[in-house]
């Protein structure tokens, strides 16, 4: 079995990781210290004292590669669908080498002092296998990531018996009908594996995830505090309903807006803290 | 008036594309909300809703209600085009629409079969609000300091809050403590987020709270205290 590298332990019970801009997690760390960092936002000189100060404090940072949302933004800037740009070749993609060049730094830098990091999911299965060896060989020890729509179940199976924990990844372009069937077919590959634990790459975590026990989740809904959507509360992971208007932030009011970033923190913080009080009184078999 | 769908004929001319997406949401929506505009047809043919006559073919309805195009037949042609034309022209009033896909949402509704992709609701979070309606009086009043709450709980104590109660224990294994409070009408909440008074459904409703957390059940008090139950829209 491969490991990969990090700070995690296999016994910690549920975690929520707040993916946000660098800034949002400094000012929700206080609140909640579990959060995802893509590299992209590490690409400021400054970069190692953010994570020095984040690491110090005893944040659980998953480092992720960033490179969706570089497929992503080359795909808005060429006009040319989401699909098309993940499968081009990565060197072609604006601004990868910076990136992989980053990312590598990243890696070097502090792999074994984060939570984790997340491999380079792009490409097909081939490309991804290709990427991640290459990492390997030079002492890198990333989580791989699984996409259910795109790679096959022998690919899932494979990074199961091979990898102490796995990603799974763009379950958002499954239906949310499909995604609970893709849940539950993962759950089920998983038994006898000896995969201890799978993150959900921007999965919110709701009631849904009361039914599929995974190990931890990232998404950036915990920020609706200062979106159009407000604080939306819930009980049992599911939706209560929103709060009155004057929970949100004033616009305009850079005081308002931190704290209504730090209400989202609270909330997710509190989330995770139920999510885990659920799965103590309603465990999986 | 209810015609055999056998009996109709799709517009040969027509040009408006319908790709799967869009008739699966018109599928979607005929299933849940019925048929609430009838297709016009002349002499069999569809002029307007060959979609809703595709979605209806696919649902295995046997009929599907039509009403005769009363006019000329110079005007068919142009009928037919400016009927989609003056849909197309219509834009979304963003705050509205974010608004009442929040409340579907609250209800607990899918949302994602409204004909939004997931990618596209994550869009128009993002989407820069036309108005906040909110100078944040209740969001100062809210105390952000992280550490233990101020207010103490024990398992198994039950507190009043208002017309809510808030039980401490687990709400799969200590039903006795939680159900003999629950009466018709009121609103069982087990695993309570901190801010669950807050909430809309707290006016509604009694809600019956139910946390086997000290810490969290305490935030709970500690965020009624805050706001002095003051969760009502100004």
């Amino acid at each position: 079995m491969k490991l990969t590298a990090g700070t995690w332990n296999p016994d910690e019970p549920f975690v929520y990781f707040l993916a946000a801009p660098l800034s949002f997690i400094e000012t929700a760390a206080p609140h909640h210290a579990s959060c995802l960092i893509a590299v992209n936002e590490l690409m400021r000189d400054d970069w190692r004292d953010h994570l020095d100060r984040l690491i110090d404090s005893g944040a659980k940072i998953l480092v992720d590669s960033g490179a969706f949302s570089i497929a992503a933004s080359h795909a808005r800037k060429h006009e040319i669908p989401l699909e098309e740009a993940f499968k081009m070749p990565l060197e072609s993609l604006d601004g990868f080498p910076e990136l992989m060049s980053r990312y590598k730094e990243v890696i070097d830098y502090c792999q074994d002092d984060v939570w984790g990091t997340v491999e380079v999911d792009l490409g097909g299965e081939k490309q991804k296998r290709r990427t991640r060896t290459l990492f390997e060989d030079k002492g890198g020890h990333p989580i791989p990531v699984f996409h259910p729509v795109g790679d096959s179940s022998a690919y899932l199976d494979e990074l199961l018996n091979t990898y102490d924990r796995i990603c799974v990844g763009n379950l958002v372009s499954a239906s949310r009908y499909a995604r609970k069937r893709i849940l539950q077919t993962i759950l089920e590959r998983r038994r006898g594996t000896p995969c201890r634990w799978i993150h959900l790459l921007g999965m919110t975590p709701s009631e849904v995830l009361c039914a599929f026990p995974f190990e931890s989740c990232d998404s950036s809904a915990w920020l609706n505090t200062v979106r159009w959507s407000g604080y939306i509360e819930k009980s049992c992971l599911r939706s209560v309903g929103p709060l009155p208007k004057n929970f949100q932030y004033q616009l305009g009011d850079r005081e308002s807006w931190n704290l209504g970033v730090q209400m989202g923190a609270i909330g997710a913080s509190f989330l995770e803290r139920n999510l885990r009080q659920y799965r103590k009184a309603v465990p999986y078999v | 008036m209810a015609v055999p769908l056998e009996t109709l004929t799709p517009d040969p001319d027509n040009a408006r594309a319908h790709d799967e997406r869009n008739i699966q949401v018109i599928m979607e929506s005929l299933s849940k909300y019925g048929q609430q505009t009838p297709l016009v047809v002349r002499g069999g043919v569809i002029l307007k809703g060959n979609a809703t006559y595709q979605a209806a073919k696919r649902l295995g309805w046997p009929e599907i209600a039509a009403i005769p195009f009363d006019r000329q037949a110079e005007l068919v042609r142009g009928y037919k085009l400016v009927d989609n034309r003056s849909a197309e022209l219509a834009t979304w009033a963003i705050d509205v629409l974010k608004d009442e896909l929040q409340k579907l949402t609250a209800e607990g509704q899918d949302i994602g079969k409204l004909g939004w992709t997931d990618a596209e609701l994550a869009a128009l979070e993002d989407a820069v609000p036309e108005k906040l309606e909110s100078d944040a009086t209740l969001l100062n009043s809210l105390g952000f300091i992280a550490g233990d709450p101020k207010t103490k709980i024990e398992r198994g104590q039950t507190t009043q809050l208002g017309k809510h109660l808030l039980i401490c224990a687990d709400p799969i294994k200590e039903v006795p403590s939680w159900l003999k409070f629950l009466k018709e009408g009121d609103l069982f909440c087990p695993f309570p987020g901190p801010y669950i008074l807050q909430t809309h459904a707290a006016n509604k409703a009694r809600l019956i709270l139910v946390q086997p957390d000290p810490f969290i059940a305490g935030y709970i008090v500690d965020r009624f205290n805050e706001t002095d139950g003051r969760n009502l829209e100004p």
